[in-house]
């Protein structure tokens, strides 16, 4: 579900981080997965604690709080320090065979391929709403997403995937 | 701009259940995380704030003052579960301490050394009152046991549950997730007919996300929701009226599923409720996991080697899918690289099935990472039959040597 910008009270800094944790936060956890990107997102909201005033003036806060975390994200790539996307992956498999299935597929999508496709097509956010809180083009978003679901296509059909071993579904 | 793409039904459900999949496991780390207080304190709401650090003080003074009452010379009267009545604040009286599933969820025994909540063999779903409450202000203090959810192995029976771990959140913290109410699930339902869930869900905070799980006892409802998000019918995100819907195949097993509601605000705060059941009627009568046997490990292996293990599966509907997960000293996960015990892009599983399909065996290479320590590891089979009937458990133990 995407959330409804007008009930937050963006006005205010308690909105503002409202929106973090409802805009920005998935955003992290498809690019990053569920564990770097919540810590990622806690890092983020310590920033904005940290610049109430200058946010409140900014005209896109959010996409300037998305520049900041992609700045933080650094010290969680660097020497392969963490696994990011999709995180633990044997927390995920024996819940569902078919979402870890699909956290996997979505896993070999490069980052910015990921994010647009679950945004679009998982959380069900608008091209426009995408394009604005990662400050690029809708026919970039569009780009990523086409080429991101072709990739997707290819893994479903793969009679080699690992996990099934059996006929995939 | 170019043609907008549409992905195929198939494609579009699996990426709704993963987007659905990384809201919750999202929402339950951040959740662990802030009982660490790794979540900026200052980000909280004041009342929430002020709740927290009060809650500290309390649970710290608190901590001192068991620790003083437990050092009694009387054994058993350490081991009375279980009012220790040094403080008002800390009060942890019979009504408090759980009892789900008929196990054993708090004492204080007193080993000489201090204070013993009798935790050691507990999974992070039992116990809410003392685990929380008492033994995890020592976790919150001097930041220990960061992943909660992971298992400790030793002994296999008392393993926890898996597959959704919940942290309970005491009230001190003033963290109460969405109310869940009103939810409306017909009783008895055709295989091969839809079925719609409502449920009401109202929070100050706004409900950010809510949806539904089904399960039976030896499976999940893949094609009913895993985790799925509802949608908003009526009302607002702050108290609203929400649906699920979703189709009951023709061969859905034939048994009671249970439903479970779940929804978390906007400041992360969850809430999960197990409400009730229906029973489907008119499907298959295979209600059983595939039977595995004849595990074995075929080589020695040392850390960074490939582990190859062989087994067979067999099932009267099919064998869907299987895979062997290795678990370690604390379980599936290395806290101390941050890594899983295997490396599991490097897993390959082959398979030889008779004629039916419903006998197969299995072979599995999997490396076990770099990182991961001599020591007996556990391989835990999971195995899907075409129903969706699923085990998962531990079976065979294997040495891992330099």
């Amino acid at each position: 579900m995407q959330p409804d910008a007008h009930d937050l009270f963006p006005e205010s800094f308690e909105g503002l981080i409202g929106q973090v944790r409802t805009r920005l936060l998935p955003v992290l956890w498809s690019k990053w997965g569920v564990d770097v990107g919540s810590d990622i997102c806690s890092e983020v909201e310590e920033h904005a604690w940290n610049h109430i005033a200058e946010l409140m003036e900014m005209s896109n806060p959010m996409g300037y709080l998305y520049r900041v975390s992609q700045s933080k994200a650094r010290r969680y790539s660097r020497w392969l320090k963490r696994n990011t996307f999709p995180g633990h992956l044997a927390d995920v498999g024996f819940e569902d065979r078919e979402i870890e299935e699909s956290l996997r597929e979505l896993a070999s999508l490069t980052a910015n391929q990921r994010v647009c496709v679950l945004l679009v097509h998982g959380f069900g956010w608008s091209y426009a709403d995408v394009a604005e809180l990662l400050d690029i083009k809708q026919t970039a978003v569009n780009n990523h997403v086409n080429r991101g679901l072709a990739r997707l296509r290819l893994a479903v059909t793969n009679q080699n995937s690992p996990i099934v071993g059996f006929e995939p579904s | 701009m170019n043609e907008i793409p549409q992905p195929d039904v198939a494609l579009q459900r699996k990426l709704r259940r993963a987007a659905a999949h990384l809201q919750r496991q999202g929402t339950q780390y951040r959740e662990k995380k802030l009982l660490q207080g790794d979540v900026p304190i200052a980000t909280m709401k004041l009342p929430h704030r002020v709740a927290f650090w009060l809650g500290l003080i309390v649970i710290s003074s608190g901590a001192f003052g068991i620790s003083v009452l437990a050092r009694s010379d009387n054994p058993t009267e350490s081991r009375t579960p279980v009012r220790l009545a040094s403080d008002d604040a800390l009060i942890v009286d019979e009504e408090s301490v759980v009892q789900e599933n008929g196990n054993q969820t708090g004492e204080a025994s007193n080993d000489g050394d201090g204070v013993d909540l009798g935790q050691t063999d507990r999974s992070p779903n039992e116990s809410n009152a003392v685990d929380v409450g008492l033994g995890q202000s020592d976790r919150i203090l001097n930041g220990e046991n960061r992943f909660d959810a992971i298992p400790v192995l030793g002994e296999p029976t008392s393993f926890p549950e898996l597959t959704t771990p919940t942290t309970s959140i005491p009230d001190e913290f003033g963290r109460v997730g969405p109310v869940i109410s009103e939810i409306a699930v017909p009783a008895i339902v055709k295989a091969g007919s839809s079925l719609t869930f409502r449920w009401r869900a109202a929070d100050p905070d706004l409900v950010s996300a809510t949806g539904v799980r089904v399960g039976w006892a030896s499976g999940i409802f893949s094609s009913c929701g895993f985790g799925e998000l509802g949608t908003l019918e009526s009302g607002t995100t702050r108290d609203g009226e929400w649906s699920y819907t979703c189709w009951i195949p023709s061969n859905a097993v034939s048994t009671f599923y249970s439903v479970s509601i779940w929804a978390s605000d906007m400041l992360g705060h969850s809430s999960d409720i197990s409400y009730t059941t229906f029973v489907v009627e008119g499907g298959n009568d295979d209600t059983s996991a595939p039977l595995y046997t004849n595990v074995s490990v075929e080589n020695t292996v040392s850390p960074g080697g490939i582990v190859v293990i062989n087994w067979t599966l067999a099932d009267p509907s099919g064998i869907e899918g299987a895979v062997m997960w290795v678990a370690g000293p604390t379980g599936f996960y290395n806290l101390t690289s941050e890594k899983s015990y295997a490396n599991y892009a490097t897993l390959v599983i082959t398979r030889d099935c008779n004629a039916a399909g419903d006998t197969c065996e299995l072979t599995q290479s999997v490396q076990i990472d770099p990182t991961s320590p001599a020591g007996v590891y556990t391989l835990w089979v999971s195995a899907t039959d075409k129903l969706g009937n699923k085990v998962l458990e531990p079976s065979i133990q294997f040495d891992v040597t330099n």
